[in-house]
């Protein structure tokens, strides 16, 4: 197995500037990669997902496969917008459509060319609530995430919400979004109490939030899988309308600002939207064998 | 306006093995900024910049990134940064000087197989301190009990580090960062990134060894030049004669699937460092070419 000679780009997701938004490893071979292969590249080029694209018979159709440094995802929204701006500028048109065939199932991008980045969408499905917090309870959830009850945002509840991936929403004021942390050690425990998977604090004046791994040692820059939710729950609160544009914004505080846009329908289906920008085009040396 | 850059595994002879680095050969034109956020962007451990030595003695002048900030040294992006000079025919092989933050840095850099190996000279002592967060405090970092631990040191060599000698090789695999007792205990010390190691301290040792480093943004790192710089000469005065050579080979990296070999090195005369030596290989992996918007460049 080699990876000699094979050549990657390097693209920014969701950036709102260049050097921005959620990074990805985009490669484009003609036969798949070998699994193994494909796990061992995403570990040396350390972005956050790689995604690995093949044709496949039917016209713009790509076979999928996403990794994380730490095993294989069935399926995942920044690399699948990511990727779809990449064949976009590949091949060509002011307007382009594909579908790419992940493991859990075909999703169809659309992309428009807004020089010299990539405008990408994609259909999520409506948004399932689950849980909402009590005010007694609220407080509890606050003091988890290092907050005090002024920082909280009386206009939503806190609440799960899900489009494949539940999040705890917890609507805070700016002063709350900027102290925000994971301030206890059992946040996922906690969370599996209420049905949800993950946190998302959302400063609902500004449209901005911020999420962490549980364990609170990775902030994430661009959470489609919560953006989603999020605007699902403005909707329902009456807080925005269906068919408006609803910019949601993320990872200032990690220095990779980011910007996400999104849809909701009459029916309820989400339109999750990001631009795709080309940062960096590499091959792998001739000499570089593994395994 | 488009920049090469190349990328290295250093401190192995073998692809995805060791430390990434990505090496811009040639960053004449960017500001800090754009550095910092090309940094991020590749979010390896580290990403120099090349840029021409104030000095005309010396060979280039090299700025080091982690995704969160700068350094004045350390020792992979250093033994990479050398290594990717000569492959790229920017520097002939042999020795040359490295002006960095700490300043001039010497190398000496030779083929080994397919790859390039070098070593950086350094002529000073480590800085350490007496104030360290006892054994107790330290094992709760790494989710372990404090009779795991041997002794609790610390030590710098631009970065600055608390060390953790622990009582089997099982030991330092088994431990786990624990951020909120990193937190509690490290963030705020003279030595916040945490090195944890099993094997003795005596001249001619290996050691088996994992780093964590927080604040620069780094959850684990497979190989860290930086920490074996300061750990070979706080141990060459601590466990080592009066004077001589006192030197250590390192392991780092296996538990991460990245196996990292370092082999550093103490002159000491008279009870004082007088220099340290850290040296490895590197193996060349990817060259590509990186945007640069134009709002990040040094307006000429």
């Amino acid at each position: 197995m080699t990876a000699a000679g094979l050549a990657y780009r390097q693209v920014d997701v969701f950036a709102d500037a260049p050097l921005a938004g959620n990074g990805l490893a985009v490669f484009i071979t003609e036969r798949p990669l070998r699994a193994q292969l494909m796990q061992a590249l995403t570990r040396e080029l350390r972005q956050f997902e790689s995604i690995f694209l093949s044709p496949s018979r039917e016209p713009n159709t790509f076979s999928a496969r996403v990794f994380t440094m730490e095993e294989e995802l069935p399926f995942a929204g920044h690399p699948a917008i990511g990727a779809a701006g990449v064949l976009h500028e590949k091949f060509g048109g002011p307007d382009y459509a594909c579908n790419l065939q992940l493991p859990a199932g075909a999703i169809a991008m659309a992309s428009r060319r807004v020089a010299p980045r990539y405008q990408v969408s994609m259909n999520q499905g409506p948004v399932s609530f689950g849980a909402e917090v009590d005010d007694r309870e609220s407080a509890t959830w606050l003091n988890a995430l290092g907050l005090q009850p002024q920082h909280r945002d009386p206009r939503l509840p806190l609440c799960v919400a899900s489009t494949g991936l539940p999040y705890l929403v917890i609507p805070v004021t700016g002063e709350g979004l900027a102290v925000a942390r994971v301030a206890v050690a059992d946040l996922e425990r906690r969370l599996a109490t209420v049905g949800a998977k993950f946190t998302y604090v959302f400063d609902v004046a500004a449209r901005e939030g911020r999420t962490w791994d549980n364990a609170g040692a990775v902030e994430d820059i661009a959470t489609g899988s919560a953006a989603g939710p999020v605007a699902g729950l403005l909707v329902r609160q009456g807080l925005a309308a269906p068919g408006e544009r609803i910019l949601l914004r993320q990872g200032r505080f990690v220095g990779r600002p980011s910007e996400m846009s999104v849809n909701v329908e009459d029916d309820g289906a989400i339109t999750l939207s990001g631009s795709v920008t080309t940062v960096a085009r590499s091959t792998f040396d001739a000499t570089v064998r593994h395994f | 306006m488009r920049y090469n850059f190349m990328t290295l595994d250093v401190f192995t002879d073998k692809p995805f093995g060791g430390n990434q680095l990505a090496v811009l050969t040639d960053a004449r034109g960017l500001t800090s900024e754009a550095m910092q956020l090309i940094a991020r962007e590749f979010d390896y451990p580290e990403t120099t910049f090349v840029l021409p030595p104030d000095d005309p003695a010396h060979a280039r002048r090299v700025r080091i990134f982690t995704p969160g900030g700068e350094l004045p040294f350390a020792g992979h992006p250093t033994v990479g940064t050398a290594c990717a000079l000569v492959v790229a025919n920017l520097c002939a092989p042999g020795e040359f000087v490295l002006e960095e933050g700490v300043g001039p840095v010497t190398v000496s850099t030779q083929r080994d197989g397919l790859n390039y190996a070098a070593r950086l000279r350094v002529e000073r002592a480590p800085e350490t301190t007496d104030t360290v967060p006892d054994a107790r405090d330290m094992a709760a970092v790494v989710s372990l009990q404090a009779a795991d631990v041997l002794q609790t040191f610390a030590g710098g060599m631009g970065p600055k580090f608390t060390y953790m000698q622990l009582a089997s090789t099982e030991l330092v695999d088994a431990a786990q960062l624990d951020h909120h007792q990193w937190r509690r205990v490290l963030a705020d010390s003279w030595g916040p990134s945490v090195f944890i190691f099993a094997g003795e301290l005596r001249d001619g040792a290996k050691l088996y060894g994992r780093m964590f480093a927080p604040s620069f943004g780094i959850p684990e790192d497979p190989a860290t030049g930086a920490a074996a710089a300061a750990l070979v000469g706080t141990a060459a005065v601590k466990h080592g004669g009066g004077s001589g050579r006192f030197a250590l080979e390192m392991v780092q990296g296996v538990a991460m699937g990245r196996p990292s070999f370092i082999s550093a090195s103490a002159d000491v005369a008279d009870g004082q460092v007088k220099a340290i030596e850290v040296g490895g290989t590197s193996v060349f992996i990817a060259e590509g070419a990186i945007e640069v918007p134009g709002h990040l460049l040094e307006r000429s």
